[in-house]
C-alpha cells in the first residue's frame, strides 16, 4: 500500500514537520476550504516556533474536527459535539503553561456549543479558537446551520431557511473575547497572521474563517459543486471593515464584514486571575 | 503532594465529607454546577481547593462540568464533579467520553426525589440504573459505590478515586440527600494511614505504548499519559484503535467494546464489597443501601428482638452488582425484602435477577422525601416473614 | 444513655441550626457519644418554619431522623402548634415564653424560658438560641455543660465567644428559676 510520503518531495514541508504521516491524506472533500485554513495555521505554528511538546490541538465534532483530529503530531483532544470550549477550559486551567489551538465549526460553536462559547469568551480563556464557518452542517450531509444565510435551501430547510444567521464575531466581541477576526479561506496570509496574533494574545482569540463547502453548501444552497464558484460567492457576500467605511448603508446591507474587529490586551482572563487567587489563598 | 486534609474529629455533613475525601485522595480539580442537595460539596471544594493549589470552577452548566473534568484528567489531574438526578441526566453524554477514552475521574450523584426536578431538597434512590446504563451506546461496565454514613462518604470517595486510577475509568459515588445532609462524626486519619493510588504513567517510550490496550482487554492499572508528556495522545468521542485514531472497522469496534467491558468484569473479586449482618442463621433477609440502609438495619434488629431470624445485606459497591454475594443470601434464606426509595423497583430487580429464583424476593419501595422509618420496614417484614 | 431525640424548631433565622449542631458536635466530638443531626426547612430562608433534629445515643445510630422527640426546644408559635403533638409522652418542652404560648398538657413537662428577652438584655437578640440551649442542657443533663462550653468556644464566630458563653450560662440559670416554679 503506498502512503503519501513515499516520495519526500510530494509532501509539503509543513505537513512533513507537523502532521502525522499515517493520517494523511486527511478526509476533507476535494475543494474544501478547511485544507487552506489548516495550512495557514501550520504556517503560524511554524513561524511562532510552537512545538508538539508545548501545543495541543483541540476539536469538537464536525468537518472542522474530523479533518483536524489526530493529524497534529503532538496531543489531540477532540471533544463531544459542542463541548470543545468546556474541554479547552479543563485543559488550559490544568496546564496554563501550554498552548491550545482549538478548531470548531458553525454548528459545534454556534448551535449546540453556543453556551460554552459565550462563557469561554466571558472568561477570556487564554486559547486560540478557529471557527470553520461553511454555513452548513457538512459532516452530517447538508442540514441548516446557525450561520446559513436567510433563504438557504438545505436538507432540513427544503423551502428555504426562515431564520437569520448568527454573527459569531459580534457574539465573541460582546461576550468578552480579546482578539476577534474574520477572514475568507483565500485570505491565507491574514489567517496565518491572525493565528499568530491570537496565540500571542493573552485571552480568548476567536478567528472565524468563511470557507467553501462545495459538497453540501455549494450543492444545496448555491446549486453548484464547483469550489471556485462557492469561493466567488463568499467573496461577493463579504466586504472588508476598511472598505465598508466608504459604503452607504444600502450598499452595506446584507454584506458580511471581514478583518480584525478587536484586539484588546488589558482585560485579564480567568487563567491569569486564577493564578492570582492561588497566590493569595494557597496555604502550601 | 500532601493530602491537604487535617487529621482529626469533625461533625460535618456527608457532602462536606465527600469534599475532604476527594482532597485526601489527591483531587486537585473540581468543576460543577449548583444543584440541591449537592451544593455543599461544591462550596466546600471552592473554599478548600485553592488552599491546596487546586482548581475549582463553577461552570455554566452541567454539561460543561463533566467535559471540563474529563479534560482536566486528560491534562493529568485527579478530577471530580457532583450533581443530582436531573444534572446527572445532562452529564450522561459527557460520561461517554470518559468511558470510551478510559479517563479516570469521579462523579458524585446525590440522589433526590424525582423524576424531573422532583423535590430538590429531599431524598430518594431513583438513579441506580441511570448511573449504570444511562450513557447511551452500552459497551461499558460502570463502577459505583454507595455510602451509608458521613464516615463512609469520606472513605468511599477515596476508594472511588483509587478505583478510577486502577481501572482507568469514571467511577460514581452514588449517594443521596439523607447521607449528604446528615451531620455526623467524621474521623480523618493521619496521612500515613491513607491509602492513595497514584496515576499510572508509562514506563515505555511512545512508540511502544498502547494508549488504549485493545489487544489486552483485561489489563488494569494501565498507564494514562497526559498532554505535554511527549506521548502525542489522541482522545476523541469516536470508536478508536489502540492509538486513538477514529475507526469504523467492525473488528476495532468489537475489540474496543470488549476492552471497556472486560477490564471491569474480569476483576469482580476486586470490585465486591458488601455488608452482611446477622446472616449466619438467618431465614429471611432485608436488603437496602445508601440512606435507606440504616433504617433497614434498625428494623432487622427490631425483628431479632422479637425472635425473627432476619439478616441484613447491603451492597457497598453497587456496580458491578454483587451477584455472587446476593446468590449466597438467596440460597440461605426463604424470603428477601428489598427496601429502596423508589416505586418503580431498581435494586429489587437486581436482587431478583441475582437470586436466580432461590428465594422469594419482595419489594418495599417508597417515593422518597424521607427514608423509610424502621417501624415501617419492621411492620412489612413481620407481615411477609411468617 | 438510651437513644435521645431532640428537636429544635422555630422560624428560619433564629439560629436553631447552630444550636442543634452545637449539641450534636459536643456529643460526638467532646462527649464520646454518637450523634446525628438533620434538618428541614420551609421554602423561605427567613421566616419559614425550620426544624433541626439531633439524635444522641451511646451506640451506633441506626435511624438518623427524629420521629418522636424526647426533648422539644421551640421558639415560634407556629412551630409549637405544628409539632408539639409529636413529642413523646413524658417528654420535655423548652419553649421561648417571649414568643410562644403553650397549651396545657399533663403528659408533657413544659418549661418556659424567656430566651429572646434575655438575649436582648445581653445585647444581641441573635443569641437567644444559645440561651435556650443552656436551659435545655441544664434541664436534661444529657450532655455535660462543660463539654458544651468548650464546643461553643471553638465553634462560634471569632470575637463572639464571650457573649455566647454568657448566653449559655444565662440559659442554665433560667432553667434553675423555671424549674423551681414547675
Amino acid at each position: 500500500m503506498s502512503t503519501v510520503g513515499d516520495t519526500l518531495n510530494l509532501i509539503h514541508p509543513l505537513v512533513a514537520k507537523y502532521l502525522r504521516r499515517e493520517r494523511m491524506p486527511h478526509m476533507a472533500c476535494p475543494g474544501c476550504g478547511i485544507g487552506q485554513v489548516v495550512h495557514a495555521t501550520l504556517m503560524a505554528v511554524d513561524e511562532l516556533g510552537l512545538t508538539p511538546q508545548d501545543t495541543v490541538w483541540v476539536q469538537g465534532v464536525g468537518c472542522s474536527s474530523r479533518i483536524t483530529y489526530s493529524t497534529w503530531v503532538g496531543d489531540n483532544v477532540d471533544a463531544h459535539h459542542g463541548r470543545m470550549f468546556a474541554v479547552a477550559t479543563g485543559l488550559k486551567m490544568s496546564r496554563p503553561d501550554m498552548n491550545f489551538i482549538c478548531f470548531t465549526g458553525d454548528g459545534d460553536c454556534g448551535a449546540i456549543g453556543g453556551n460554552h462559547f459565550i462563557h469561554a469568551c466571558r472568561r477570556n480563556l487564554d486559547v486560540t479558537a478557529i471557527l470553520f464557518n461553511n454555513g452548513i452542517y457538512g459532516m452530517t450531509g447538508g442540514q441548516v446551520a446557525p450561520t446559513s444565510p436567510l433563504g438557504a435551501v438545505t436538507t432540513t430547510t427544503p423551502y428555504g431557511n426562515i431564520e437569520d444567521p448568527f454573527d459569531m464575531c459580534k457574539m465573541a466581541v460582546a461576550a468578552g473575547a480579546s482578539y476577534v477576526a474574520r477572514w475568507r479561506s483565500t485570505d491565507f496570509r491574514q489567517i496565518a497572521n491572525s493565528v499568530k496574533k491570537g496565540v500571542q494574545t493573552k485571552g480568548l482569540a476567536f478567528i472565524e474563517v468563511l470557507l467553501q463547502c462545495p459538497t453540501n453548501f455549494g450543492r444545496y444552497v448555491l446549486k453548484t459543486s464547483n469550489p471556485q464558484e462557492v469561493v466567488k460567492w463568499i467573496k461577493q457576500q463579504t466586504v472588508s471593515i476598511k472598505d465598508a467605511e466608504k459604503l452607504s448603508p444600502e450598499e452595506k446591507k446584507g454584506k458580511i464584514l471581514y478583518g480584525e474587529f478587536l484586539h484588546q490586551t488589558d482585560r485579564p482572563g480567568i487563567v491569569e486571575r486564577y493564578q492570582q487567587l492561588l497566590k493569595q489563598h494557597q496555604k502550601e | 503532594m500532601s493530602s491537604g486534609v487535617k487529621p482529626g474529629r469533625y461533625f460535618v455533613q456527608g457532602d462536606e465529607a465527600i469534599a475532604e475525601g476527594a482532597l485526601a485522595a489527591g483531587c486537585r480539580f473540581f468543576a460543577g454546577y449548583p444543584i440541591t442537595p449537592s451544593s455543599e460539596t461544591s462550596e466546600a471544594m471552592a473554599r478548600r481547593l485553592p488552599e491546596v493549589g487546586g482548581v475549582c470552577l463553577q461552570m455554566e452548566d452541567e454539561l460543561a462540568s463533566i467535559h471540563c473534568i474529563g479534560a482536566a484528567a486528560v491534562a493529568g489531574m485527579k478530577a471530580m464533579t457532583i450533581s443530582s438526578g436531573p444534572g446527572i441526566s445532562l452529564k450522561l453524554e459527557g460520561l461517554g467520553w470518559g468511558i470510551k477514552n478510559e479517563i479516570p475521574y469521579v462523579v458524585v450523584d446525590v440522589q433526590r426525589a424525582g423524576p424531573s426536578n422532583g423535590v430538590a431538597t429531599r431524598v430518594a434512590q431513583g438513579d441506580l440504573y441511570t448511573v449504570r446504563y444511562g450513557s447511551a451506546g452500552g459497551n461499558a461496565s460502570l463502577i459505583a459505590l454507595s455510602p451509608k454514613s458521613t464516615q463512609e462518604a469520606f472513605d468511599l470517595t477515596i476508594e472511588c478515586f483509587n478505583l478510577a486510577e486502577i481501572f482507568r475509568c469514571p467511577v460514581f459515588l452514588l449517594t443521596d440527600e439523607t447521607v449528604g445532609h446528615t451531620r455526623e462524626l467524621l474521623v480523618i486519619p493521619e496521612e500515613s494511614e491513607l491509602k492513595i493510588v497514584k496515576r499510572f504513567k508509562p514506563t515505555v517510550p511512545p512508540e511502544k505504548f498502547s494508549m488504549y490496550p485493545l489487544e489486552t482487554p483485561e489489563v488494569i492499572r494501565h498507564p494514562f499519559p497526559s498532554i505535554g508528556e511527549g506521548y502525542g495522545i489522541c482522545v476523541s468521542p469516536y470508536t478508536h484503535n489502540s492509538k486513538g485514531y477514529a475507526s469504523t472497522a467492525q473488528d476495532v469496534q468489537e475489540k474496543m467494546a470488549k476492552r471497556l467491558v472486560y477490564k471491569v468484569t474480569a476483576h469482580l473479586d476486586m470490585l465486591t464489597r458488601v455488608e452482611n449482618q446477622m446472616m449466619a442463621d438467618a431465614e429471611y433477609a432485608v436488603v437496602a443501601y445508601g440512606g435507606d440502609a440504616r433504617p433497614a438495619l434498625a428494623a432487622v434488629e427490631m425483628a431479632r428482638a422479637q425472635g425473627l431470624k432476619v439478616g441484613f445485606f447491603r451492597p457497598v459497591i453497587v456496580w458491578p452488582f454483587p451477584d455472587g454475594e446476593v446468590l449466597k443470601v438467596a440460597e440461605k434464606v426463604k424470603k428477601i425484602l428489598v427496601c429502596e426509595l423508589n416505586i418503580d423497583g431498581q435494586l429489587v430487580r437486581e436482587v431478583e435477577r441475582a437470586s436466580k429464583g432461590k428465594a422469594e424476593v419482595y419489594h418495599f419501595g417508597s417515593g422518597g422525601v424521607e427514608p423509610h422509618l424502621p417501624s415501617q420496614i419492621f411492620n412489612e417484614l413481620r407481615r411477609l416473614f411468617k | 444513655m438510651a437513644r435521645q431525640e431532640v428537636r429544635f424548631a422555630g422560624f428560619g433565622g433564629q439560629g436553631l441550626l447552630l444550636a442543634g449542631i452545637l449539641l450534636g458536635k459536643t456529643a460526638s466530638i467532646y462527649a464520646g457519644k454518637q450523634a446525628a443531626q438533620t434538618q428541614s426547612y420551609g421554602t423561605e430562608a427567613r421566616g419559614g418554619a425550620s426544624q433541626c433534629n439531633v439524635v444522641i445515643d451511646d451506640k451506633e445510630i441506626t435511624y438518623v431522623g427524629v420521629v418522636n422527640p424526647d426533648v422539644f426546644v421551640v421558639m415560634s408559635q407556629e412551630a409549637y402548634d405544628k409539632l408539639v403533638g409529636e413529642v413523646k409522652e413524658g417528654g420535655r418542652v423548652f419553649y421561648d415564653c417571649d414568643l410562644v404560648k403553650v397549651k396545657d398538657n399533663p403528659k408533657l413537662k413544659q418549661i418556659p424560658i424567656p430566651s429572646t428577652n434575655t438575649a436582648k438584655d445581653l445585647g444581641r437578640q441573635m443569641v437567644a438560641n444559645v440561651v435556650i440551649l443552656g436551659a435545655m442542657a441544664e434541664g436534661t443533663k444529657m450532655i455535660d455543660a462543660e463539654h458544651l462550653k468548650t464546643c461553643i468556644k471553638e465553634s462560634v464566630p471569632p470575637g463572639t465567644e464571650e457573649l455566647n458563653l454568657k448566653a449559655f450560662e444565662a440559659g442554665r440559670a433560667l432553667y434553675g428559676k423555671a424549674a423551681g416554679g414547675v
